[in-house]
């Protein structure tokens, strides 16, 4: 039986003594941990630091050693998610510190992504998100983000106080089937109405499907704005993209 | 190398799902008494202001957050049913706006 002292790498070390409270989770990561090379227990420890400078550059150098996909993503990627899923549950880290977590495993990916394509798993489509013009809310666009990323879309993210201009060169540069706009003021809500009409007057409300969230966004004010779908949160958006995408299909 | 396996591959990508799903499931739960802006060190990350941030700093470059916690963050701008009424009557103003500028050929 494999234990603490086991594992080379002292921030997961520490992380599973510090963090890891049920006996069954503390015994798993640590044989997880214990029988992982070295290499993927630093691209563990990236991820639970949400250092994405260090993840991008240890999955490559991974990659580059001849390191199998399927290792990288056990053993490096998806054991130090594992983690951080378990500190967050037990409210040791709250969203700020997950979204870093969630963007270095997003640099990690990124090089697995051509694996995954040559393997026959293409993404399941593209879509543009980005927070209207006036507001500077992000927190929920980026965890619709995170879980579209993690359902396998391509997502393009334009940030906060995007401009409709912004949003129709993004959808036409990306070629994306689908945008989503997220509005958490009542005062900034109606630049998403804005924004549909502005894609009818460029001839583009027919090449996009447009998806609308945010806490004062209902479906009533989606079908008033002639929004094609209403996601209330960050599952119920990743299921709507899916059936945009398919009715695009 | 030949590529891994697809429905291997396909596992882990629906691990991953799996992990997520229970983080935003989490982070719904947890908004009803935390904003979350707010970090472990009890700082704002938000880029607006709220009357919750207290400044560390002379110039205001890192803000505590001092909210108490009973706090429903998403329910936080649905209370005003005048401001709803508001905003859905722009909303037909743009489209109305819109819709005549189309009739009549206007940029």
């Amino acid at each position: 039986m494999a234990g603490l002292a086991d594992i080379a790498n002292g921030i997961v070390r520490e992380e599973i003594e510090e963090y890891l409270e049920r006996p069954e989770e503390i015994s798993r990561n640590i044989e997880l941990f214990a029988r992982a090379r070295p290499l993927m227990q630093d691209i563990a420890a990236g991820i639970i630091e949400g250092d994405d400078g260090e993840v991008d550059a240890l999955t490559r150098r991974a990659l580059d050693e001849g390191v199998e996909a399927l290792e990288i993503m056990d053993d490096g990627l998806i054991a130090g998610m594992g983690i951080v899923g378990i500190k967050f549950r037990e409210n040791f880290i709250f969203v700020p510190e997950v979204l870093a977590c969630a963007r270095a495993m997003k640099a990690g990916m990124a090089h697995i992504e051509p694996i995954l394509s040559a393997s026959g798993i293409d993404p399941v489509g593209t879509v543009v998100m980005g927070t209207v013009k006036g507001d500077l809310h992000d927190i929920g666009k980026n965890l619709c983000i995170m879980m579209l990323r993690g359902a396998g879309f391509v997502v393009h993210d334009l940030g906060v106080d995007t401009s409709e201009d912004e949003f129709i060169e993004a959808v036409e540069r990306h070629g994306a089937p689908v945008l989503g706009m997220s509005a958490l003021l009542t005062t900034t809500m109606p630049n998403m109405g804005k924004t549909i009409e502005a894609f009818i007057d460029a001839d583009l409300r027919d090449d996009v499907r447009i998806m609308v969230g945010g806490a004062p966004v209902t479906q009533e004010f989606a079908d008033d704005m002639g929004a094609d779908g209403y996601g209330k949160d960050a599952l119920a958006c990743v299921a709507l993209a899916r059936e945009l995408v398919s009715a695009d299909a | 190398m030949p590529p891994p396996d697809k429905d291997e591959l396909q596992k882990r990508l629906d691990r991953i799902g799996e992990i997520f799903g229970a983080m935003v499931t989490h982070a719904d739960a947890q908004a009803k008494t935390r904003c979350p802006y707010r970090d472990k060190r009890d700082l704002c990350t938000a880029h607006i202001r709220c009357r919750h941030q207290l400044p560390l700093d002379a110039d205001e470059a890192r803000f505590m957050c001092t909210h108490d916690g009973n706090f429903d963050y998403r329910l936080a701008w649905e209370t005003r049913p005048d401001s709803r009424e508001r905003a859905k009557r722009r909303i037909e103003a743009i489209r109305e706006r819109a819709a005549a500028r189309r009739k009549t050929g206007g940029a």
